[in-house]
């Protein structure tokens, strides 16, 4: 069974996806990460696509909505890697992420958590 | 068997030609200023040359193939002359004036004779759907050309430009369609990729006005860059823009927007963390 990996860096909680998220490994990313910032009690999570080439409705309204989740758990979520092609696939799709913090790699997206774990 | 004029056409060539060519000038049919003589001698000859080999074996109709070669010289002397600048009404009048010369030989050479009549009816009319056929091949031409005309200019109206460390300023000039969006949207990310950039400014003091689908547009770039981790400010909104936008009810939602390339400046170096000093 396909699952994608979660590191432990500091208080921080590192995913990279590397493999085509299908509904179902989506689904078992959330829940394996939601359990993870509980276990843990992180600070912040890192979500890195920039594996993907293509990210479907579902998929982006998913990483929105583990966004929202893990901020409740009490960890700020911020999103790099996106691609071109799939940010414009997602707007197109109406998928905007409004609420999520996105960076452009995962060095400033660390500068970034890092920052806002800080406040 | 061939017709009489088919004959006539094949006997006297030269005569013709000759005939034709003075009515060209005389009748203003060719656009002597744009078109040189020695040009028009040679698409003459050719056109002279190609008519008599349809009409070898008769009149066919204009459907025919006999009449494939000719329309191909036809068009190929549209293509050229649109690409002259010549309208595509001169270049018809080009062709209908062959019928000038024609006829025209052809009461001093047979006299008026009844039996010519039928031959008269279907040449008329062939030469005529050639004339119209003409001018669509021009028309076509000309359309191809503005549409090349317009991928240029779509692709000189879209820089990007690196003002400052990590800061990019896209000017755009003229109205925002969606195909043009679209082009906006794909280099400025990736020029976002390659330079790494935080901060994007998108600058519409060229462009003309902005209604609902133009803010939508708008909008929409400034998400996807938003979803690769840059933040977009729009600058040049003149005080009409904004007008018109709040009376259309217009929706930016939380995008930063400033009233001058100056001050969006301003804002992305402050954001950025620098301070622009004078010195001493």
């Amino acid at each position: 069974m396909d699952r994608i990996p979660i590191l432990r860096v500091g208080d921080i909680l590192l995913v990279s996806v590397q493999i085509d998220m299908h509904d179902e490994l989506a689904l078992r990313l959330q829940d394996d990460l939601l359990h993870q910032i509980e276990k843990t009690s992180c600070q912040g999570v890192l979500i890195d696509i920039a594996g993907l080439d293509v990210v479907d409705s579902f998929a982006g309204r998913l990483l929105g909505d583990l966004a929202k989740m893990s901020r409740i758990l009490g960890a700020q979520t911020v999103l790099v890697g996106v691609k071109p092609e799939v940010a414009m696939t997602l707007v197109e799709l109406g998928v905007t992420l409004d609420g999520i913090h996105t960076a452009l790699n995962v060095d400033r997206g660390m500068e970034k958590l890092r920052s806002l774990c800080a406040t | 068997m061939p017709t009489t004029i088919g004959k006539l056409i094949r006997d006297r060539e030269d005569v013709l030609l000759e005939k034709w060519l003075s009515f060209q000038v005389k009748d203003d049919a060719v656009r002597t200023d744009l078109v040189g003589p020695r040009e028009r001698r040679e698409r003459s000859v050719v056109f002279i040359d190609g008519a008599h080999r349809a009409m070898a074996k008769g009149i066919a109709e204009y459907d025919g193939d006999e009449w494939d070669d000719l329309r191909a010289v036809t068009a190929d002397i549209a293509r050229a002359w649109s690409r002259l600048g010549v309208s595509p009404v001169d270049t018809a009048m080009f062709v209908l004036s062959f019928k000038q010369a024609l006829f025209s030989l052809m009461v001093t050479e047979l006299g008026s004779r009844a039996a010519l009549a039928e031959e008269l009816r279907l040449t008329t009319s062939i030469f005529d759907q050639l004339g119209l056929h003409v001018a669509a091949v021009s028309l076509e031409e000309r359309d191809e050309i503005i549409s090349r005309q317009r991928e240029e200019v779509l692709e000189l109206s879209t820089p990007v430009v690196e003002v400052w460390d990590r800061i990019l300023v896209l000017p755009i000039i003229g109205v925002l369609d969606s195909s043009r969006t679209q082009q906006v949207m794909e280099t400025l990310l990736e020029e976002i990729v390659k330079r790494e950039s935080e901060v994007a400014i998108l600058d519409i003091t060229g462009v003309p006005a902005v209604d609902s689908v133009t803010a939508q547009h708008l909008v929409k770039t400034v998400s996807a860059a938003r979803l690769m981790g840059t933040r977009c400010v729009i600058s040049g909104v003149r005080p009409q823009i904004a007008q018109t936008m709040v009376t259309l009810g217009v929706d930016l939602g939380d995008i930063e927007t400033q009233s001058s390339l100056r001050s969006a400046l301003a804002f992305a170096i402050e954001r950025m963390g620098y301070r622009v000093v004078k010195e001493g």
